[in-house]
């Protein structure tokens, strides 16, 4: 849902390092988290429309997508988004119909996932994000 | 150029190019009164024709909206990010909002994402002033909090008469001073109780006079136990401004201005 707000982040840290290093950008890569749950399309029109509209720049944006890990500080327990996703069906989108998109305040906040998942192996909320969340510039690609 | 850069800071410092002040209270410890002293304030502001907001940032006790009487089906989203939902003319966030009541254990590191996370992607628009309720301590929440925006913004650091509370909020001072933090003033709650044309002082004579001094801080005044409150809790936000703490706290904001960032 706030795919167009990372996105004018992200344009606006690509524009301040580009000043400060003195350099001209021919493309950028972003890794995001996979708890982040950005809809890629979304965050890409964006990207290239905030990059040509705000900045004039026609460049190469590449997405790529971190796999979420968490690990159970009970139990040691380590596992992926998938093992849990239907915990979160279960609390914000059970009445969705086919092809709804399921919103959920871990979209916005990844931390938030100990409020509502649980571990699979022994059902304790202390969990820690080893991996999987936010959204971050990897690199940027100079001409 | 290959680096992890974190989007988030540019977004922070954006969200907070168009908030005139950032006033954060703060305390060493815990049941200090300062989620009511934070939301009390920023009602008191909001009567005053200023744009107000207020931010919890307690991860794991937050209480505002609580006091504001909001549930999360309040908050609104948009493109643009989370929009806060407004109470008696205060714009209120409070990750209790987004946990919908439920504990939130977020522990270590994640801690200090969580709340580059909110500062990024609540929508505050304009403001004259947000009044940021920290949460009690010197954990990674109140340093990632300062550090983020130390710049632009103020302190209001809270203590009780009581020994443990002034002992606390000495290290406290301390902390910020090193971070070289702005710090308003010390705000003494809880330094009395008035019954019948009578002072009392259930927590000890207040203190914390001495401890600006020694600190070499500005002392922003005394606040009252009031028994009223529990009453005006209940009964919404709009009664929290009649108080005999609302009015002790009008006057402070009268100290206030000018000591802020």
């Amino acid at each position: 849902m706030h795919e167009w707000s990372l996105a004018s982040s992200i344009v606006l840290t690509t524009k301040k390092i580009a000043e400060e290093k003195k350099v001209q950008v021919k493309g950028v890569d972003i890794v995001v988290g996979e708890l982040s749950q950005i809809d890629l399309e979304i965050l890409r029109d964006a990207l290239n429309t905030l990059f040509k509209e705000e900045l004039g720049w026609s460049i190469d944006v590449r997405i790529e997508v971190e796999k979420a890990k968490l690990k159970c500080n009970t139990c040691g327990y380590e596992f992926g988004f998938n093992e849990v996703w239907k915990q979160i069906k279960e609390i914000f989108c059970q009445d969705l119909e086919p092809g709804e998109e399921c919103e959920n305040p871990i979209h916005y906040v990844p931390e938030l996932a100990s409020s509502f998942i649980k571990c699979p192996k022994c059902g304790s909320p202390d969990l820690e994000i080893i991996s999987g969340r936010g959204v971050w510039i990897k690199s940027i690609r100079v001409g | 150029m290959k680096r992890l850069v974190d989007p988030r800071i540019e977004a922070i410092r954006n969200r907070f190019s168009k908030i005139k002040h950032t006033v954060m209270i703060a305390s060493g410890k815990g049941g200090v009164g300062k989620s009511l002293i934070a939301s009390t304030l920023s009602l008191i502001l909001s009567q005053r024709n200023k744009a107000v907001g207020l931010l919890d940032l307690d991860l794991h006790g937050p209480v505002t909206h609580v006091l504001f009487k909001l549930d999360e089906a309040e908050l609104k989203e948009s493109k643009d990010g989370l929009i806060p939902p407004v109470v008696n003319g205060v714009k209120v966030m409070s990750l209790g909002l987004l946990a919908r009541n439920r504990p939130t254990p977020i522990s270590g590191a994640n801690k200090r994402d969580a709340i580059r996370e909110i500062l990024a992607v609540t929508r505050w628009d304009s403001l004259d002033i947000l009044v940021i309720d920290l949460p009690p301590g010197t954990g990674d929440e109140v340093l990632e909090t300062v550090n983020l925006l130390r710049e632009k913004s103020s302190i209001i650091a809270i203590t009780t008469p009581s020994k443990l509370s002034i002992t606390v909020v000495s290290r406290l001072i301390d902390l910020l001073k090193a971070m070289k933090a702005h710090i308003a003033g010390l705000l003494e709650n809880m330094a009395y109780l008035k019954i019948n044309g009578t002072i009392l002082y259930p927590l000890g004579e207040p203190k914390g006079i001495e401890l600006a001094r020694e600190k070499r801080i500005n002392y922003l005044g005394k606040l009252p136990l009031d028994p009223e409150i529990p009453k005006a809790l209940e009964q919404g936000p709009r009664k929290l401004v009649d108080t005999m703490f609302a009015r002790e706290l009008a006057r402070v904001v009268e100290v206030l201005e000018g000591k802020m960032r």
